[in-house]
């Protein structure tokens, strides 16, 4: 079954940018913006030292720069990963971003500051795509969350969901709520606890697969990100 | 909706990542990743005993490969044999994915191990547990279809380990006569996935493997050849023609040319290392007095100085 809340299904959004067909052009920016978002501006608030508001307003410019000028286009799986290419556009558009600021400045555009003078290069080590990885992962589980609950509500299993989000969702302040404690709250025996979680954490985890495979600019990629995600490399 | 913490983040990843068996195990670390699994130290706390898991591999569909991994915990429990590790117990987890217990294995793979096996003949005995072995799995209708160096493991003590029947040919299992759309590469002779993946690896699969024919069990026996030849070529020394001969006629490219069966390998091999005459080579008389005089070459040295002696004691008799 496919989930539900992504219309782009079995091609990659990489793939689907380069569609004849505008509608599944739209949804993969739709799905990319929503994807990336979070970690683009989080990078500019932290490495560029923007206002929130300005860090949004660069992250929409540079999104649409991205689309419209299709930088996308250029990405080569060989060379990269598809999260890392992103940022490192980001980066030259962020630094492109401050000279024109520098030059505005007395004319009052917003003041860019980088932490460090030079572009950094893409690394798991580098701060900034600990960073962007990071809010990825964020932005991942999150729309597999929403695809979740749509999922859910179409197949009438709210409960489910609701179990999940108090148990491995919400951050209670006293601890973790028991199987018993839930079992309390919904009126539900404890054995139905365990399979609505049992449920809900299978249906979330293909979601996350298949966000995954929608980012992903290759099956390497894909594979490369679950390993990660999933935290299950070699020991 | 609220932006999610870094501690729901990792408790979500923890749900969905790291396999979580019944308490009974207690997972360590993970030793293993192949196409289509994951193997993880356990600890069996019941039984006091180190184990191993294998699980369905997290990026993978969980119905599909689940039901393949079920599928070889199947085929293991019915094949018992000295050469085969045991399974101890199956389930699934609470995502979907399909796990069974094994024996843990303490050993070397054959690819890596060869290099420090002594000499020629020690690997050829190797082989011939491995024929058995595989032979064993023949008559019990099951075919491997993924044999290679990386898939067998020597133990400590000497045994010889075939691991890994995850894209077996499964003859007389109960998913034999399952559909054609059945996703289970196993339920019928091909040897391509519903995805169009090729089972096998190049370099050790079979012509008619690589093109996406049937394989039976010459397809394994094409496979045992493939290792042969790999641990052929681990010494430096000229390889003898015969055993040149039992090579070409394993890897052969027709499998109607090859051995029908493990067995006539083994067998094969067995000839050679006891001297006699190898069936598929066809000697001269110059290497069959050679063989001869190799095998027999003590009672010959002893009737030589018999009859010298013979001589020696006519000609003193005659002077």
């Amino acid at each position: 079954m496919e989930p539900a809340g992504f219309p782009i299904t079995r091609v990659s959004v990489i793939a689907a940018l380069a569609s004849n067909d505008p509608g599944a052009r739209r949804a993969a920016a739709d799905l990319l913006a929503r994807a990336y978002w979070q970690p683009i501006v989080t990078t500019l608030r932290a490495r560029w030292r923007l206002e929130p508001e300005d860090a949004e307003d660069l992250t929409q410019e540079f999104l649409a720069e991205a689309l419209m000028k299709e930088w996308l286009a250029r990405y080569d799986p060989v060379r990269a990963r598809f999260r890392t290419f992103l940022r490192l556009c980001l980066d030259r558009f962020a630094a492109n971003a401050a000279q024109s600021s520098r030059r505005l400045k007395r004319g009052g555009g917003m003041h860019m500051v980088p932490l460090d003078d030079d572009v950094m290069p893409a690394s798991p080590d580098n701060p900034a795509d600990q960073l962007f990885r990071q809010e990825w992962v964020r932005s991942v589980f999150t729309l597999a969350l929403e695809a979740l609950r749509q999922d859910a509500s179409t197949q009438g299993k709210q409960l489910h969901v609701d179990v999940f989000q108090a148990y491995d969702v919400d951050d209670a302040g006293h601890g973790r709520p028991s199987y018993r404690d839930l079992a309390a709250r919904y009126s539900i025996p404890e054995t139905t606890i365990t399979n609505h979680l049992a449920w809900a954490r299978r249906s979330f985890r293909r979601h996350v697969l298949h966000v995954l495979r929608s980012l992903a600019g290759s099956e390497a990629e894909f594979r490369e990100d679950v390993r990660e995600l999933l935290g299950t490399d070699v020991g | 909706m609220t932006a999610l913490s870094d501690s729901a983040v990792n408790r979500l990843r923890r749900a969905i990542g790291r396999p979580a068996p019944p308490e009974r195990y207690q997972l360590g670390e993970i030793i293993g990743q192949g196409g289509m699994g994951e193997v993880w130290q356990a600890r069996d706390v019941v039984l006091d005993r180190d184990v191993a898991i294998k699980v369905t591999a997290p990026h993978l569909a969980a119905d599909e490969f689940s039901a393949r991994l079920k599928r070889e915990a199947r085929i293991l429990a019915r094949l018992e044999h000295p050469g085969i590790v045991p399974v101890h117990d199956v389930g699934v987890l609470d995502d979907g994915r399909a796990w069974y217990v094994m024996r843990l294995v303490a050993g070397t793979r054959l690819d890596v191990a060869a290099r420090s096996v002594a000499g020629r003949g020690e690997l050829l005995r190797i082989m011939e547990r491995l024929c058995d072995t595989v032979a064993y799995a023949h008559a019990h209708h099951v075919v491997h279809r993924d044999l290679k160096p990386g898939n067998v493991m020597l133990g400590p003590f000497g045994e010889v380990l075939v691991l890994d029947w995850g894209v077996a040919r499964d003859g007389a299992g109960p998913d034999r006569a399952a559909a054609p759309s059945d996703p289970d590469p196993g339920s019928a002779d091909t040897v391509v996935t519903h995805s169009g993946t090729v089972i096998g690896t190049p370099g050790y699969m079979s012509p008619e493997q690589a093109a996406g024919g049937p394989a039976d069990e010459r397809s394994d026996v094409y496979g045992l050849g493939a290792i042969l030849r790999d641990l052929c070529a681990v010494h430096d020394d000229p390889m003898p023609r015969a055993l040149a001969s039992i090579l070409r006629r394993a890897t052969a490219g027709r499998p109607s040319d090859r051995y029908d069966s493990p067995v006539a390998l083994r067998d094969d091999l067995r000839r050679l290392l006891d001297g006699a005459r190898v069936h598929a080579h066809r000697e001269s008389i110059f290497e069959a007095t050679l063989r001869i005089a190799s095998a027999y070459r003590t009672p010959i040295l002893l009737i030589l100085a018999y009859l010298a002696m013979r001589l020696a004691i006519l000609w003193w008799r005659g002077v």
